[in-house]
C-alpha cells in the first residue's frame, strides 16, 4: 500500500515521537509513506475563516493524487472537512482559483484507521501482544468530529486496535471529550481543568496507559501532566503515548524508533512489565 | 358535420362589452356552421330550449356555446343536448365572458376581436369531437384494511356496520396496535386496554369481517373498483379454533426464554406464547426463531392444539378499496448515543415505562429500576428524544409524546407521592381539547418542568446523572436521578414498507405515507380506493386515529355502496402499434394506470385524465379521447390563423388552479390586455412540446404555459413535469436561433386572478422587447422563418424528460 | 436605538449568517449547545446566547466578550445541536469579523500572530509563535517557561522558522479567499 503522507507542523515540534514511530510503524508494516511535497500548516484551530481553512487544505490535497494520511486529528478533522466544503462547486471554483495546483477530490485517512486496517486479527508481526495491560483509550474531539466515519461521540476503533494488540481496553466517560488544547496559550486555568480531569479519571479506572491520537492532546496529558501534578497536588503518573507508538511497542520496535525517550512521562516502566509477563508465558 | 353555434348576451354580462351581433355573424361563415345565433341567456330554459329545437330541425351533431366559463355552465349544456339526443361529449364553450369581456371591459373592439379567435378555436375543435360514452365499471362491495392497531379497528367495524365485507390483514399475531400495550390514556386516564379490548373482541365476532392476524399482503394488483391482493397467512403452529388461550400449560413446559417485543425488552417470555392476555384471537403461537422443536408444548397443551407442522397459507381476494392503516413504530433511543440507552439500564423508554405501569405488564404496574429492582424514588422524563431533531434526520413534532409523558407523570405521581418527578423539555405541546388543562394538572400534582434539552446522560454512583441547561435561568446543571424515561417519538412502521411499494404510495420527506392534499383530502391516497388513517401518515393520537379510520371508512362506503362506479370517459389510450415500450409513461403516470405488457396498456379507471403521459411519450403512441392531440392542435392553429395584435400569446391553462384564476380574474373584473387566446387542458403536464412548437411556427409570438403552485399540483408533480419540459423546450429555441424567453411557464393557485393577469401583463412586456416572432432570426441572418419543421417535431426523443 | 444602528446590526446579522450558515435563524434556544460545552461554565453570555445575541444584530455584545476565545473548537455543539447550526462556526465567523473590524486584545492577537506566520512562512513553529504572543501578553510567560523547559529538554522545540516554497501561494490563500 502506497499513501501520500502529511505530517503536521507538530511533526516537527511537539510531536516529533508522533512522526518518527508513524514513520516507523508503517515501515514494519509494509505501507509506503510518500511525504507531500512542500505542505503548508493546516491552520489548526486558529483559523476562523472557513475559506481561507479550506484553501489552506486544498493546497495540500492537491499536491498529490494518492489518499492522504495523517497522524494528527487536528489536521484529519481540517481535511476532512474541506473535503466536505470543497464538494461544493463554487467554493471549489473560488479556491481553486488561487492555487497552483487545482484540487480535484481527495482520500483522507487517519494513521489509526490505516493501521487497524493492516493488521490482521492474531497477526504475527505483533510479537509483544500487551496482554492485560490497561490502557485507557482517549479519543479527543477532533478525530471523530465533525460525524464522518466513525461515531462523533462514542466511538470504539481504539479499544478495536487495543484489543488487536490483546491489550485491554479501559472506558473513559471523557473519551470524546476536549483536551483543553486550542485555548492552553491564552486560557491556561480553564484548560488545565479540563486536561486534569481526563487524567484524573483515567488514574481512577485503573489505566496503566492513555494512548492517544492527536498530538495537541498529548502535549496537554503528557507535557503538561507533571506541572497538572503540582497544581492540583495528585499524583497520575501515567505515560501517554500516541497509537503509533502503542502499535510501534506490540510490533517489538525499539524506544529509539518510536521515539520514547522524548515522551515526558517515561512509558518505560510499563514496557519493561511486558517484556516481563512475555518472557514468563 | 352540422355545427351550431350560440353566442350568449349573459344579458349585458357580454353583450355589454363584446358586439354580439358581429360575432354571430362571424360565426355563421365558420366552416362547418349549419346555424348560429345569440340568445339572451343561454342557460335559461328558453335558451336551451333554442338549442335542442335547432339540433332536431338542423340536425346538428355538435355544439358551441360561446358563453360564460365552461367550469360553470358545461354540465347545464352537455345535459340540454344530450336531452335532444346528442351525445352530451358533442358540446364544446368558449369562455367569452370571464376570460373576455369582464376583463377587457375598456377594450370593446379588440375585445370582440379576441372572441372571434375564441369562437374559430371552439369550432375547430369542436369539428373533431368524437362521441363519449361514460362508462360504468361493477365494483366489489369488499374492503380490505390493512393493520388491526385502533385505527384500522374503527375503520372495520364502520365498515362492517354499514353492511360492507371486509378483510382485516395484520401483521402480528394480534390486532390491537400500540395502544393496546398503553396503560391508561390522555387525556382523561381511562385504562386503555379496558376500552380497547372490546372493540377487539366485536371484530372478531363480527359476521362481516374477515380477520387475518398474523398475516401479510405481498401483491396488490387492479384499481379503484377492483384490487386483487394477494398475501401469506404465516404459521403459528398452534390450531387457532381449538387453543383455549390457557397458555399456563403450553408455557410453562416451553423450555426457552425470551425478550418479549410486547414489552419493549424489560419483560420474557417463552417461544409459545399469547402477546398479552387481552390478545385477539386469543390464540398461542410459536415463534420459530426461538423454538428449538423439542414438542414439550404440544405434550402439554390439554385441547391438542399445537401443530408444529403448520404451514403458511397463500390468500387471494377481491376488493374495491384498500384502507391503509399501519401505525407507528417508536424511534430507536439508542440512536442518541448520548443519552446512553441500551449502555445504562435505568435509562429507559416511554413505551417501557408505559409497560410498567400497566397492571397486566411485566411488573404488575410497579415501577422499579431495572438495575435493582426497587421502586423509583427520583424519576427524570426526556422530551423530543428523536423527534424535532436533525441529528437523527426527525425534523417532525411526534406530537403524542408530551402527553404521554404528562400522563406517565401524572399516574407515577398518584401512585407514588412522593416521588420526585421532572419533566425535561423544549416547549410543551398539549394541544387538544381538555390537553393544556391536563397540563395544569400536572403542575399542581407538583410535576418539576425545566425549559431545556439534556445534552448528555452519565451514571455517577449508580445513578443517572443529566446535563443540562436549565435555560429559563441560565444555570448549566447537573441533576441525579433513579430513573430516566427518554420519551421516543413516532417513526412510520417499516413494516408498511413493502405495501407502500405495491401500492404506489408517495412519502412526505418527514417518511409518514403521503396524503393527497394536506388540507381537503386528510384520509385519501393519491392512488384512487385507497385511503390512509391513523399514525400511517403521521403521529397522532388515539381519538384522531379513530376519526380519521371512521373518515376512510365512510369514503370507501360512498366509493362501493352502489356496487358499480361511473368513469369520465376522458382517459388516455395507447395506439399499440405505435408503443415502443420505453415505459417511460408508466413512471410519469401519478395515478399509477399505466402498465407496460406489450404494448402499454391504461386503466381506464384508474386514469384520471391529466395527459401527461400523453405529453411524454416519445412517439406519440399515448393520446387522450378527450383533449386530444389533434383537438389541441387545431384551436393552435385557429388562434393563429388570423394575426390582428402583437404580441399574440397562446396560452395553455390548467383546469383546476390557473384555469380557475383566469376566471376568477374575470368575476373580480380584474382589467388586462387582450393577447392571450388561453386552451384549457387538464393538467399543464399535458402540454406536449410539439403545441408549442407549433404555435411559434404558426406565428404565435409567445406561449404561455400556467400551472398549479409548485406542490398544489391536483395530480400530485404535473408542474414539474411542465416545467422540466419548458426547460428543455427552450434549449430547442435557443438551437434554433429564437430567444428562449417566448416560452413561459407560470404558477397561479384558482384564488389567485391578479397574479394570472400580472403574469400575463409581464409576458406581453418581455414579448414586447423581444419584438415579432422571427424578429432574432431577421437580426441574426437576415430573415428566415423559423426552422421548427413540421408539427410533432419536436424536440428529440432523448431530450424528452 | 436610533434607526441607524439598527440597520447597521442587521448587516452584521446578514454577515454572520453568511459565514455561519443561514440555518442559524432556527435556533430554539434549547441550550444543547451550551450544556455539551467543556468551556461552558467560564463562558458568558453562553454560546447559546451568543447565537441569540447574533440574531438580534447585537453586535457590540457579541463581538466583545470572552466566551469567543474559550471556545475549543471540540465541536460537540455542532454534532448535538438539534437544528443541525454550527454554533462552532459562529464563533468562528464573530472571530473572523472581529479581526477583520480590528478589535484587539490578547486573545485576538495569538490568532492574529498564528495567522500571520502562515501567511509568511506557511508553516508554523512554537518559538518564535510563543515569543511573539509573550511580547503582547507576558502574564502567560509563567507557564510558557515551564512548558517551554520541559519540550526543550525532550529536543521538541522548534526554534527555527520553517518556510514552505510556496510562500506566495500560501499568502495567496489567505488574503483572497478571506473576503
Ligand atoms: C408512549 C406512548 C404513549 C401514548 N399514549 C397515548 C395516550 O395516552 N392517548 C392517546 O390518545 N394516544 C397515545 N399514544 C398514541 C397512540 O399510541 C396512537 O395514537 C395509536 O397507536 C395510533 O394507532 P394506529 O392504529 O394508527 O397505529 P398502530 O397502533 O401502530 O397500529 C398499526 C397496526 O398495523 C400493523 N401493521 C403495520 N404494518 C403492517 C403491514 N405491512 N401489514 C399488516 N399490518 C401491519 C401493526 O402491527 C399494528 O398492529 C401514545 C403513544 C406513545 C408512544
Ligand atoms: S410532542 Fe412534545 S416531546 Fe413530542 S416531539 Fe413534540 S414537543 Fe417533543
Ligand atoms: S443547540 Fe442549536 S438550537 Fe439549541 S440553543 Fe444551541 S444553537 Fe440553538
Ligand atoms: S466547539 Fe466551542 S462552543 Fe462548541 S462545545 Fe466546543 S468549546 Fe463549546
Amino acid at each position: 500500500m502506497k499513501l501520500a503522507y502529511y505530517p503536521g507542523c507538530v511533526s516537527l515540534s511537539t510531536g516529533k515521537e508522533m512522526d518518527i514511530s508513524t514513520r516507523a510503524v508503517c515501515a514494519a508494516l509494509e505501507i509506503e509513506l510518500e511525504e507531500l511535497s512542500d505542505w503548508n500548516c493546516c491552520g489548526a484551530t486558529h483559523v476562523s475563516n472557513e475559506q481561507v481553512a479550506t484553501g489552506l487544505a486544498a493546497r495540500n490535497m492537491a499536491q498529490t493524487e494518492l489518499p492522504i494520511m495523517t497522524p494528527c486529528s487536528i489536521c484529519y478533522s481540517n481535511l476532512r472537512s474541506a473535503v466536505r466544503r470543497l464538494e461544493d462547486l463554487e467554493v471549489r471554483e473560488r479556491v481553486n482559483a488561487v492555487l497552483e495546483k487545482k484540487y480535484s477530490g481527495a482520500a483522507v485517512r487517519h494513521a489509526l484507521d490505516v493501521i487497524l486496517e493492516s493488521l490482521e486479527k492474531k497477526d504475527e508481526r505483533i510479537v509483544l501482544p500487551l496482554r492485560e495491560m490497561k490502557v485507557a483509550a482517549y479519543y479527543g474531539c477532533l478525530l471523530t468530529r465533525p460525524a464522518g466515519q466513525y461515531s462523533p461521540q462514542f466511538p470504539t476503533i481504539l479499544e478495536e486496535l487495543t484489543r488487536r494488540l490483546e491489550a485491554e481496553p479501559v472506558e473513559l466517560r471523557h473519551k470524546t471529550a476536549c483536551c483543553g488544547g486550542p485555548i492552553f496559550m491564552p486560557r491556561e486555568d480553564a484548560a488545565d481543568d479540563i486536561a486534569f480531569a481526563i487524567l484524573a479519571e483515567a488514574k481512577e479506572a485503573g489505566a496503566e496507559v492513555i494512548v492517544t491520537v492527536c498530538p495537541l492532546c498529548h502535549l496537554m496529558l503528557d507535557a503538561k501532566q507533571r506541572a497538572l501534578e503540582q497544581k492540583k497536588g495528585q499524583k497520575i503518573g501515567i505515560p501517554v503515548l500516541y497509537v503509533t507508538q502503542l502499535v510501534g511497542i506490540a510490533l517489538g520496535l525499539g524506544p529509539e524508533e518510536l521515539g520514547l525517550e522524548m515522551n515526558s512521562v517515561s512509558p518505560m516502566a510499563v514496557v519493561e512489565r511486558a517484556y516481563e509477563k512475555m518472557a514468563k508465558e | 358535420m352540422p355545427t351550431g353555434v350560440y353566442v350568449c348576451h349573459c344579458g349585458l354580462n357580454i353583450a355589454g362589452v363584446l358586439n354580439v351581433e358581429d360575432l354571430k355573424s362571424f360565426a355563421e361563415k365558420l366552416p362547418g356552421v349549419a346555424v348560429a345565433r345569440d340568445l339572451q341567456f343561454s342557460c335559461s330554459d328558453i335558451g336551451q330550449e333554442q338549442i335542442q329545437k335547432d339540433i332536431a330541425e338542423h340536425k346538428l351533431d355538435r355544439v358551441v356555446v360561446a358563453a360564460c366559463s365552461p367550469r360553470l355552465h358545461e354540465p347545464t349544456f352537455r345535459r340540454a343536448i344530450s336531452k335532444a339526443g346528442l351525445n352530451p361529449y358533442m358540446l364544446e364553450m368558449a369562455n367569452i365572458r370571464e376570460q373576455c369581456s369582464w376583463v377587457h371591459m375598456d377594450q370593446p373592439a379588440m375585445a370582440t376581436e379576441k372572441a372571434k379567435d375564441l369562437i374559430r378555436m371552439a369550432v375547430a375543435k369542436a369539428e373533431l369531437l368524437q362521441p363519449l360514452e361514460p362508462e360504468s365499471i361493477p365494483v366489489s362491495k369488499e374492503v380490505l384494511v390493512v393493520g388491526g392497531g385502533v385505527a384500522g379497528i374503527a375503520a372495520a367495524l364502520d365498515l362492517a356496520d354499514a353492511g360492507l365485507h371486509v378483510f382485516l390483514v395484520e401483521r402480528r399475531p394480534t390486532i390491537g396496535g400500540y395502544m393496546a400495550l398503553l396503560t391508561d390514556v390522555f387525556p382523561t386516564n381511562d385504562c386503555s386496554i379496558c376500552v380497547l379490548g372490546p372493540k377487539m373482541s366485536e371484530v372478531y365476532n363480527h359476521p362481516n369481517i374477515t380477520l387475518y392476524t398474523y398475516s401479510e399482503v405481498l401483491g396488490v394488483e387492479g384499481s379503484v373498483g377492483n384490487f386483487t391482493v394477494s398475501g401469506v397467512r404465516r404459521a403459528r403452529y398452534v390450531d387457532e379454533k381449538l387453543c383455549k388461550g390457557c397458555i399456563n400449560e403450553c408455557a410453562s413446559a416451553c423450555p426457552v426464554e425470551v425478550s418479549s417485543e410486547y414489552d419493549f425488552g424489560i419483560g420474557k417470555r417463552k417461544a409459545i406464547y399469547v402477546p398479552y392476555p387481552q390478545a385477539v384471537p386469543l390464540a398461542a403461537c410459536i415463534d420459530p426463531k426461538a423454538c428449538i422443536g423439542c414438542s414439550r408444548c404440544a405434550e402439554a397443551c390439554p385441547a391438542d392444539a399445537v401443530r408444529l407442522e403448520q404451514e403458511a397459507q397463500d390468500f387471494k381476494i377481491n376488493v374495491g378499496a384498500i384502507i391503509v392503516a399501519t401505525g407507528w413504530q417508536p424511534f430507536d433511543a439508542a440512536r442518541k448515543e448520548e443519552y446512553g440507552f441500551g449502555r445504562y439500564r435505568d435509562v429507559i423508554t416511554t413505551l417501557q415505562m408505559e409497560r410498567m405501569l400497566n397492571a397486566s405488564g411485566p411488573t404488575k404496574g410497579e415501577v422499579v429500576r431495572p438495575s435493582t429492582g426497587e421502586i423509583a424514588g427520583s424519576i427524570a422524563f426526556l422530551q423530543c428524544v428523536g423527534s424535532r431533531d436533525a441529528t437523527v434526520g426527525n425534523c417532525y413534532c411526534s406530537r403524542i409524546c408530551c402527553m404521554a409523558s404528562l400522563k406517565n407523570a401524572q399516574l407515577v405521581k398518584e401512585k407514588y407521592p412522593d416521588t420526585d418527578i421532572t419533566i425535561y423539555y423544549m416547549d410543551i405541546r398539549a394541544c387538544g381539547e381538555g390537553y393544556e388543562e391536563f397540563y395544569i394538572r400536572a403542575q399542581k400534582l407538583g410535576i418539576n418542568f425545566v425549559r431545556s434539552r439534556v445534552s448528555s446522560i452519565q451514571e455517577e454512583e449508580g445513578r443517572i446523572s443529566l446535563i443540562y441547561e436549565d435555560t429559563q435561568n441560565g444555570e448549566i446543571r447537573r441533576a441525579k436521578h433513579d430513573l430516566a424515561v427518554l420519551s421516543v417519538g413516532l417513526e412510520p412502521d417499516s413494516n408498511a414498507e413493502v405495501l407502500g411499494n405495491l401500492l404506489g404510495l408517495s412519502r412526505r420527506p418527514d417518511r409518514f405515507f403521503e396524503i393527497a392534499h394536506p388540507k381537503m383530502r386528510p384520509v385519501e391516497a393519491h392512488i384512487d380506493g385507497v385511503f390512509i388513517a391513523g399514525c400511517a401518515s403521521g403521529p397522532k393520537e388515539i381519538p384522531i386515529s379513530i376519526a380519521q379510520g371512521s373518515a376512510a371508512a365512510a369514503k370507501a362506503l360512498k366509493l362501493l355502496h352502489r356496487g358499480f362506479l361511473e368513469l369520465e370517459p376522458t382517459s388516455a389510450y395507447v395506439d399499440p402499434d405505435k408503443c415502443i415500450q420505453c415505459k417511460l409513461c408508466v413512471d410519469i403516470c401519478p395515478k399509477k394506470a399505466i402498465s407496460v405488457k406489450s404494448p402499454a396498456y391504461v386503466d381506464e379507471a384508474a386514469c384520471k385524465g391529466c395527459g401527461s403521459c400523453a405529453a411524454a411519450c416519445p412517439v406519440d403512441a399515448i393520446d387522450m379521447r378527450f383533449f386530444s392531440d389533434q383537438q389541441i392542435l387545431a384551436q393552435v392553429k385557429a388562434a393563429t390563423e388570423v394575426k390582428r395584435e402583437f404580441p399574440l400569446i397562446v396560452a395553455f391553462l390548467c383546469n383546476w388552479c390557473s384555469y380557475g384564476a383566469a376566471d376568477l380574474a374575470g368575476t373580480s373584473r380584474i382589467q388586462y390586455p387582450t393577447n392571450a387566446r388561453n386552451i384549457r387542458v387538464m393538467c399543464s403536464a399535458r402540454v406536449d412540446p410539439s403545441f408549442v412548437l407549433e404555435a411559434l411556427r404558426q406565428g404565435a409570438d409567445g406561449v404561455l404555459i400556467a400551472g398549479c403552485r409548485i406542490g398544489e399540483c391536483h395530480y400530485k408533480d404535473g408542474n414539474y413535469q411542465a416545467l422540466q419540459r419548458v426547460n428543455v423546450l427552450k434549449g430547442v429555441l435557443e438551437k434554433v436561433g429564437l430567444d428562449p424567453g417566448r416560452v413561459k411557464i407560470v404558477w397561479c393557485a384558482a384564488s389567485e386572478g391578479e397574479i394570472y393577469a400580472q403574469d400575463l401583463r409581464e409576458f406581453i412586456a418581455e414579448l414586447k422587447a423581444m419584438g415579432p416572432i422571427g424578429t432574432e432570426l431577421k437580426r441574426r441572418d437576415g430573415g428566415q422563418q423559423p426552422d421548427l419543421a413540421q408539427p410533432g417535431n419536436g424536440p428529440e426523443e432523448g431530450e424528452k424528460p | 436605538m436610533s434607526a441607524v444602528t439598527a440597520a447597521k446590526d442587521m448587516e452584521f446579522k446578514s454577515e454572520v449568517l453568511r459565514l455561519a450558515g443561514p440555518e442559524m435563524q432556527t435556533c430554539i434556544q434549547c441550550g444543547t449547545c451550551s450544556a455539551s460545552c467543556p468551556t461552558a461554565h467560564l463562558m458568558n453570555p453562553s454560546i447559546r446566547k451568543l447565537v441569540k445575541l447574533c440574531l438580534e444584530g447585537r453586535k457590540k455584545e457579541a463581538l466583545h466578550n470572552e466566551t469567543l476565545w474559550l471556545c475549543t473548537s471540540c465541536l460537540l455543539c455542532t454534532v448535538r445541536c438539534p437544528r443541525g447550526i454550527r454554533p462552532k462556526a459562529v464563533v468562528s465567523a464573530l472571530k473572523d469579523i472581529a479581526e477583520r473590524e480590528g478589535v484587539r486584545g490578547r486573545d485576538a492577537s495569538y490568532e492574529e500572530f498564528f495567522l500571520k506566520q502562515i501567511k509568511s512562512n506557511g508553516r508554523i513553529a512554537e518559538l518564535p509563535l510563543t515569543a511573539e504572543f509573550l511580547l503582547v501578553y507576558p502574564q502567560a510567560a509563567v507557564q510558557s517557561m515551564q512548558m517551554g523547559l520541559e519540550l526543550i529538554s525532550k529536543g521538541k522545540i522548534a526554534a527555527k522558522l520553517e518556510r514552505i516554497e510556496g510562500r506566495d501561494e500560501v499568502k495567496r490563500i489567505v488574503e483572497e479567499l478571506r473576503e
